[in-house]
């Protein structure tokens, strides 16, 4: 990948929005998701993905579900309902930054 | 490939040699390494790969830990907010004031001051023996990260319960501000008192749940 620190800021952003869209994921497979949806452009490191959800549980944005797979626990987080609002608001936050950055580097093209 | 369940073991163990030692943080890291380890094509050599990862398994486990400090720390103020959000707080503070208020026309100074310490000290006993006899309990029974952080809790209550001597000075020319301070001290540390037993409850449910599906 190009440059990881372009995405380290929005790390947080990511997790919510797939949270989102799947109901509940477990850390190795939202590694793996964000892989296949960047086509291996962004590989999220563990070092950076467990301490980000459990940073997020803590802030009472994601809540936790641990169920037994095979031989092992596997802990499964789902948005809770601050943490759909505040998705939201990322969102939002998120798209309006890439519109201010497409405005600075290409004026002529829109995301819209 | 499949790991056996002798497998998922011995990542418990090397990750328990490695200083990982809380279950609440092990059994997620297990379920991460069993899960890559088993989508890898060419299977290496179990221990290379187990060696590969164990740094970041290190700054998980070292990371969830300063989040729960701190994640603890924060729940006492909202402890706080609950119970001045509740009618009973201000009913509570206003009678103990109208109590006080009353000693300190009827009583002389020195007595009156005894009056104020006597609930001060009564909370530092009572919080004394609490603390020790269920903090060891915990941090022994327990081998859970939330356990054993559990009693940090009271690192901002303590200290401002018995770290009050560099103010004496101030505190012996503005006695009025010494039961503000007082009461705050306490307030904080009934929240602290409160957090705690209920954090317990939950953390023995869980441990108990850890405790039976790994058995």
């Amino acid at each position: 990948m190009g440059n990881s620190k372009l995405y380290k800021g929005s790390l947080n952003t990511i997790i919510l929005k797939l949270l989102e869209e799947k109901g509940k994921m477990y850390g190795y497979e939202i590694t793996q998701k964000v892989k296949e949806l960047t086509k291996g452009e962004l590989k999220i490191t563990e070092g950076a993905l467990y301490p980000a959800l459990h940073k997020l549980e803590a802030e009472g944005l994601l809540d936790v579900e641990v169920a037994k797979v095979d031989n092992r626990l596997r802990k499964y987080y789902k948005l809770t309902e601050a943490g759909e609002k505040e998705t939201v608001n990322r969102l939002a936050e998120l798209e309006e930054f890439i519109r201010s950055m497409q405005n600075l580097v290409n004026p002529k093209w829109s995301i819209e | 490939m499949k790991l056996t369940k002798e497998d998922i073991l011995n990542i418990n163990a090397y990750l328990k040699k490695k200083d990982i030692k809380f279950v609440d943080v092990r059994f997620e890291l297990i379920d991460h390494l069993v899960s890559e380890y088993e989508s890898l094509d060419n299977c290496p050599d179990l221990d290379s790969f187990l060696r590969k990862r164990i740094t970041w398994c290190k700054q998980v486990s070292e990371a969830k830990a300063k989040t729960m400090h701190w994640r603890y720390q924060k729940d006492v103020w909202k402890r706080v907010l609950v119970f001045m959000k509740s009618p009973y707080f201000y009913l509570i503070t206003f009678v103990v004031a109208f109590v006080y208020f009353q000693l300190y026309t009827i009583l002389s100074l020195e007595l009156f001051e005894k009056a104020v310490l006597f609930p001060f000290f009564s909370v530092i006993v009572f919080q004394f023996i609490f603390f020790f006899y269920n903090h060891y309990r915990y941090r022994l029974k327990i081998k859970l990260l939330s356990a054993n952080y559990l009693f940090n809790i009271f690192s901002l209550p303590h200290l401002l319960l018995y770290m009050f001597t560099p103010f004496k000075e101030f505190f012996l020319e503005y006695p009025q501000l010494f039961i503000g301070y007082i009461g705050f001290a306490l307030l904080l540390n009934i929240a602290a008192l409160v957090e705690v037993t209920s954090k317990q409850k939950k953390i023995k449910k869980e441990y108990k749940f850890l405790n039976d599906v790994l058995a």
